[in-house]
């Protein structure tokens, strides 16, 4: 990279480094580096013992055109957003995102497909997983 | 309004710590425009209807949405952070502020502001001679 020619200390991601540092938000998953760009929707996956909890935020769908499938250890979500403006409305900004999107992710654990529960509220979904029986922990008795 | 006087508002607000109050995230919006009224569309997922604050003081508008909290559990994988949304308007001087209406629908926020009279757009006769 040319900058890095010009100026050998110039890195971006140690930049962002030193913003995190000085803001204190270093060590914390960013919003602007860990997604990638147009990324939707955006998801948040959860650990408890037995389940696994996925959240998604998709604002403003109809929960009936959402499709939510499992695989073995793998979510995926399907759907449309509305399009949006009418013919006979004038759009001055447009920052939400609109259209088909679809996403697929693996998760930590292998789940039971049978006992899937999604539920979508305020525009969020939430994917709740229980983990396959060969899963999950179990507690071995230690014999002395 | 100063820092202070927002974090002094924040803590009173109670069931959240200051730092976290400090955080606002900002809503994308749509901006789209009709003969009758301006349109503003906020994405704010997670936000109830009982905890949108809307309000206008010297012209602008400012638009406060407060998330649940965030999911127990150990986040494993995570694209982006809970927290409260913020975003502010400049409006323009004529506008009625009385009418401004807001409607919170699947975590999409609507806004309706009203057109003064004046403003609409008026279709003029050409007289024929």
């Amino acid at each position: 990279m040319l900058l890095n020619q010009l100026y050998p200390f110039f890195d971006v991601s140690k930049t962002f480094d030193e913003i995190d540092r000085f803001f204190g938000t270093a060590n914390r998953p960013s919003r602007f580096r860990k997604v990638p760009q147009g990324a939707f929707p955006t998801i948040n996956v959860y650990d408890h013992e037995d389940e696994t909890v996925v959240v998604a935020e998709i604002p403003g769908i109809d929960p009936d055109v959402l499709e939510v499938t499992v695989l073995r250890d793998t979510v995926t979500l399907k759907g449309k957003r509305p399009n949006g403006a009418e013919e006979d409305q004038r759009v001055h900004r447009r920052e939400r995102g609109t259209g088909t999107f679809s996403r697929t992710l693996t998760l930590p654990d292998a789940v039971n497909p049978d006992t899937v529960q999604a539920r979508y509220e305020n525009g969020i979904l939430r994917v709740t997983l229980e983990k396959a029986a060969e899963a999950k922990a179990k507690k071995i008795a230690v014999q002395s | 309004m100063t820092t202070q006087e927002l974090t002094q508002r924040c803590s009173n607000q109670g069931t959240r710590t200051e730092e976290e109050h400090t955080h606002y995230y900002q809503p994308a919006t749509d901006v789209r425009e009709t003969d009758e009224e301006v349109l503003l569309l906020l994405d704010m997922p997670g936000v109830s209807n009982d905890h949108i604050d809307l309000v206008v003081e010297k012209g602008t508008l400012t638009v406060t949405g407060q998330t649940d909290p965030e999911e127990q559990g150990e986040p494993v994988y995570r694209e982006t952070r809970v927290g409260d949304y913020r975003r502010t308007f400049s409006l323009s001087d004529d506008v009625d502020t009385d009418h401004i209406s807001a409607e919170m629908k699947a975590g999409v926020l609507t806004v309706r502001i009203p057109k003064p009279e004046k403003a609409k757009p008026r279709r003029i006769e050409i007289a024929r001679a």
